[in-house]
């Protein structure tokens, strides 16, 4: 096992990002020689997505409707974009709609929970034996092997987001799944963490060394007798976990570092606490974190649960864009806002909305967006897209160009043969990215 | 030629048997099975794996049948069985043991109920819905009983009374179906439908199939067999009612489209005004003429046995993704309908087979193909079964009968389940990062490899021995150490005494546990 100074490697990489920002083309062939010394270039951004398990409601949030039958009890507030108006229970985000673009205009084909969760994360509707990988194990992919201690990958507070049987990083194979963050059942005075990280009652780190050393002697036959894709994963996986184990991993994870005055700016939910987690592994260039906030099913008294999801919501979102705007991280960050599908434009009679892919919104910000825009819309009464149908391949490339990777670059898959990042027919929505 | 003429032969006997099966030999279903393996062994010029030790068979054969790895004892001793005809023996015996039926259980009640894995509510439906499964298996009913009894469920209550879908939380009762899928027509269609006759609709739901025959209407053709059940208010245990005079449904997305109850195969049934509908689908979905039923489920059990299905996906029959053996999945289903449908007959068969018995070693890389069934694959561990073996192997002795029926509302094991439940391709066993850190540093292990805390360890470490590297063997791996490892870890272990030698023993111990070979069924 090879220890890495982390901060040594963190500084060294960060500062290469910086400098590659500021010194643009001038200095381009400098730096791809440096990029092919390091392997695969990988993204240019870091991304960020805020999945709302459930499917948000569009009408409610980003998408309003006052003065129509289908409206609701919201009302609409104006922002720091000129152009665009979001819900009044989301004050702190109005603050930074200059910097997202709002797409209204989604149109997906999936109204099943799970199927949809499967189209949206990976950019494919479920089809026969494909083990498509979700986006965050595409992108820790495209990054090669993880290099330091900490995963390319983080996901917190989801499980139960991950596709039954199916690995999350499917195809791609388990070096690129992500470390799960957050059972989502802890109570909102325990602190989020990574279970059993450090070592166990009694355990000395000279026995811990010693016992690993052993287990790695020991079972190599086993494994040597029976290669393929099980020893590999269970080779990483054992790998990763002991990496994770050194200290200046271990302190990643640790939110007590946290002054009080920050918990207090985030919030203490359990969402909150992912928020401040994601930003302190944005900060050690963790390339792709996500943070789940679930309850937005609400086929049921729809309001009353939007109002809360969305209190719970705002705070920790805008808190963290802030983080990432005073550290200069804002424009190496993509930050996504997403669920499955959206939610009827017509109430129904429990005072709910149910599934809707038909005609729903996603928020993005940050790098690589050109913030202040709407992109597409919809009729007045919601129900549908009048401008700029955006597909599930779509969305994805977007986030593939913001993010500096090429969505037709093709993978190996599972059944042989090559898979686009994103479908060959996706049209990613060029007039709101940046390079 | 000779050979190959024989084969011929012996599946035309085998077929002609299986035709007037009754009770059949399971020998001669087992020889049927390795006949059709072998002819695409001999068209590939493959030769399979070797057939598997005692024990690499043995501690196989008690985790897929009863859940858990044999004890010390019970492993030691079929190592040391004389009886040539040990294997056979072994298989009838777990069969018949109330540990198999309580595996049978858990593993039913994921398929039927994956939903108690994420909703905390639905858990307090376990208790009885996992006693009926359990009692229904130790009966030895045919399965397509088991299929009646849960989509014909009563529901007697009406609009003003619905009825309570939890009464009495130890009663047997597959009600738990209904309600944990909040009395959905279309989520108890799609269920039925892919777990029972190996067809994916849900993707119907708001669309044609996109690859494969089934149209939209297909879909909710089968929902209105379902349509007439409500639920009265929210959350799994809402009181449900049902009016069977509602006999059709309209789209999902289209409320002006209503369509009435079809059967996949096209034919409608004849319904009274009062008739329930799905009463209707469970006797077609069981009956000898639906051409799925029996297909699906041999080819699930065939892929809870061998590790990949002869359909793979097992649930997911269809023209894109044809059976790798079709003549192998017809002999099987014939047989299992003859059987009536008989589970029992079905495990025996194969686990008699040499394809289950053959070694997971690899010999040559051609064998790596799955669908060839060439070597044994390497299989996960639900949850269940890899806290089961763990509790077994740290215990070093069998769970007290008491502990065993209720084990799945023990907190500790829940929660293990939590982050080794869901995890893990059906095909290749996954070990997450979680998992690792969990095995490696978790209070379960670390307090059973510590010299003071772990009561296997202390026990062996009052008598310095070397055969207590073989009882740490028997009790996690099945099996006894070789030579080799012998020699390894004595060097590791004997030169300490004291504390020190009880915290070397816990070192292996912590390391066996910690084994690729512990955590697979292999």
């Amino acid at each position: 096992m090879t220890r890495q100074p982390p901060f040594d490697r963190l500084l060294s990489r960060r500062s290469l990002l910086i400098g590659s920002t500021l010194l643009g083309c001038s200095a381009s062939g400098l730096l791809r020689a440096l990029a092919e010394e390091a392997g695969p270039s990988g993204p240019k951004r870091s991304c960020l997505i805020l999945w709302m398990g459930g499917g948000p409601s569009q009408t409610d949030t980003f998408d309003m409707k006052p003065g129509h039958a289908n409206a609701g009890a919201f009302k609409p507030i104006a922002t720091s974009a000129s152009e665009v108006q979001i819900c009044e229970h989301l004050p702190e985000t109005a603050k930074w709609m200059h910097t997202m673009s709002v797409i209204r205009s989604m149109s997906t084909r999936e109204g099943d929970h799970g199927r949809a969760t499967e189209d949206l994360r990976t950019g494919y509707r479920p089809q026969g034996p494909i083990q498509f990988p979700v986006l965050g194990s595409l992108v820790a992919h495209e990054c090669g092997p993880q290099a330091g201690e900490l995963p390319n990958y983080v996901s917190i507070l989801s499980r139960g987001l991950f596709r039954p049987g199916i690995p999350p990083a499917g195809f791609l194979g388990t070096d690129f799944s992500p470390l799960l963050v957050g059972r989502g059942s802890e109570s909102a005075e325990q602190r989020l963490s990574v279970e059993n990280l450090s070592l166990a009652k009694g355990v000395t780190a000279d026995q811990s060394a010693r016992r690993i050393d052993l287990l790695k002697q020991m079972e190599q036959p086993f494994l040597a007798a029976r290669p393929g894709i099980s020893a590999e994963a269970h080779q990483t996986a054992y790998n990763r976990g002991i990496r994770l184990m050194s200290p200046s991993a271990a302190t990643a994870f640790d939110l007590d570092q946290e002054t009080p005055e920050t918990h207090t700016r985030y919030g203490t939910s359990l969402f909150s606490q992912g928020c401040l987690l994601a930003r302190r592994l944005l900060e050690r260039n963790v390339r792709f974190v996500e943070v789940s906030l679930d309850g937005w099913d609400t086929h049921y008294d729809n309001f009353a649960a939007v109002q809360r999801l969305c209190g719970t919501l705002d705070r920790p979102w805008s808190a963290l864009l802030q983080d990432l705007k005073d550290r200069g991280l804002l424009e190496s960050t993509l930050v996504v806002w997403m669920g499955e599908f959206g939610r009827t434009p017509v109430i129904n009679p429990q005072v709910g909305r149910d599934h809707y892919p038909k005609a729903w919104s996603v928020v993005l910000g940050g790098g690589g967006i050109r913030g202040g825009t709407v992109v597409g819309r919809t009729s007045d009464d919601g129900l549908t897209v009048e401008d700029r149908p955006v597909t599930t391949p779509d969305l994805l490339a977007t986030i593939c160009l913001a993010l500096g990777l090429d969505p037709k670059k093709q993978n190996l898959s599972n059944v042989g043969r090559p898979i686009r990042l994103v479908d060959f027919d996706a049209r990613p929505v060029e007039e709101i990215v940046e390079s | 030629m000779k050979r190959l003429l024989a084969i011929v032969c012996l599946i035309a006997v085998a077929g002609s048997q299986l035709c007037r099966l009754e009770a059949a030999d399971p020998e001669i279903l087992a020889h049927a099975i390795d006949s059709r393996l072998q002819a695409r062994f001999d068209a590939e010029q493959l030769t399979p794996a070797s057939r598997a030790d005692d024990a690499e068979f043995f501690r196989r054969l008690n985790i897929d049948l009863v859940g858990s790895i044999p004890t010390a004892v019970t492993a030691q001793d079929f190592i040391r069985d004389a009886n040539e005809n040990k294997r056979a023996i072994a298989i009838d015996r777990l069969l018949e043991s109330p540990e198999h039926a309580e595996h049978f259980a858990n593993v039913w009640r994921a398929l039927l109920l994956p939903e108690a894995e994420t909703d905390r509510q639905i858990r307090y439906f376990l208790p009885g819905f996992e006693l009926w499964l359990r009692q229904r298996r130790s009966e030895n009913v045919g399965f397509d009983v088991i299929v009646r009894d849960l989509l014909t469920v009563p529901i007697t209550g009406t609009e003003e009374r619905p009825q309570h879908v939890l009464t009495n939380l130890q009663a047997a009762n597959p009600i738990a179906f209904i309600a944990a899928k909040e009395a959905d027509p279309g989520k108890l269609a799609a269920t039925s439908t892919r777990l029972f006759l190996g067809i994916r609709l849900e993707c119907a739901q708001c669309h044609n199939h996109p690859f494969d025959q089934w149209t939209q209407e297909q879909f909710w053709n089968q929902a209105a067999f379902f349509a007439g059940i409500r639920r009265k208010g929210r959350g799994p245990f809402a009181p449900v009612f049902e009016s069977p005079e509602t006999q059709s449904i309209a789209l999902m997305n289209d409320a002006s489209n209503i369509v009435p109850a079809v059967f996949l195969d096209g034919h409608a049934p004849e319904l009274h005004k009062h008739a329930i509908p799905r009463l209707a689908l469970a006797e077609w979905i069981t009956s000898s003429e639906n051409p799925w039923f029996a297909r699906a489920t041999v080819n699930r059990v065939w892929g809870q046995l061998m590790g990949y299905g002869i359909v793979n996906p097992v649930d997911d029959f269809g023209d894109s993704n044809p059976p790798s053996h079709p003549e192998l999945l017809n002999d099987l289903a014939v047989a299992f309908a003859a059987s009536g449908y008989n589970l029992t007959e079905l495990y025996r068969s194969i686990c008699r087979t040499e394809a289950y018995q053959r070694t997971s070693q690899q010999t040559d890389s051609q064998e790596s193909e799955p669908s060839l069934f060439a070597k044994m694959a390497i299989k996960p561990m639900s949850g269940e079964q890899f806290y089961d073996s763990l509790m077994q192997a740290i215990r070093h002795e069998a769970p007290a009968e008491s502990q065993k029926l209720t084990r799945n509302e023990d907190p500790m094991r829940r929660r293990f389940l939590d982050t080794f439940g869901q995890q893990g391709d059906q095909n290749n066993p996954d070990t997450s990062v979680l998992q690792a850190l969990t095995l490696m540093n978790g209070s379960l292990i670390g307090e059973a490899t510590h010299a003071e805390s772990g009561e296997f360890i202390q026990a062996l470490s009052e008598k310095p021995s070397e055969s207590n590297l073989e009882s740490l063997y028997l009790a996690t791996l099945s099996r006894l150490p070789t030579d080799e490892e012998k020699t390894n870890l004595d060097a590791y272990v004997s030169k300490t005494t004291g504390p020190e030698y009880g915290q070397r023993l816990g070192d292996v111990l912590w390391m066996l546990l910690n084994s690729a070979e512990f955590r697979w069924n292999h």
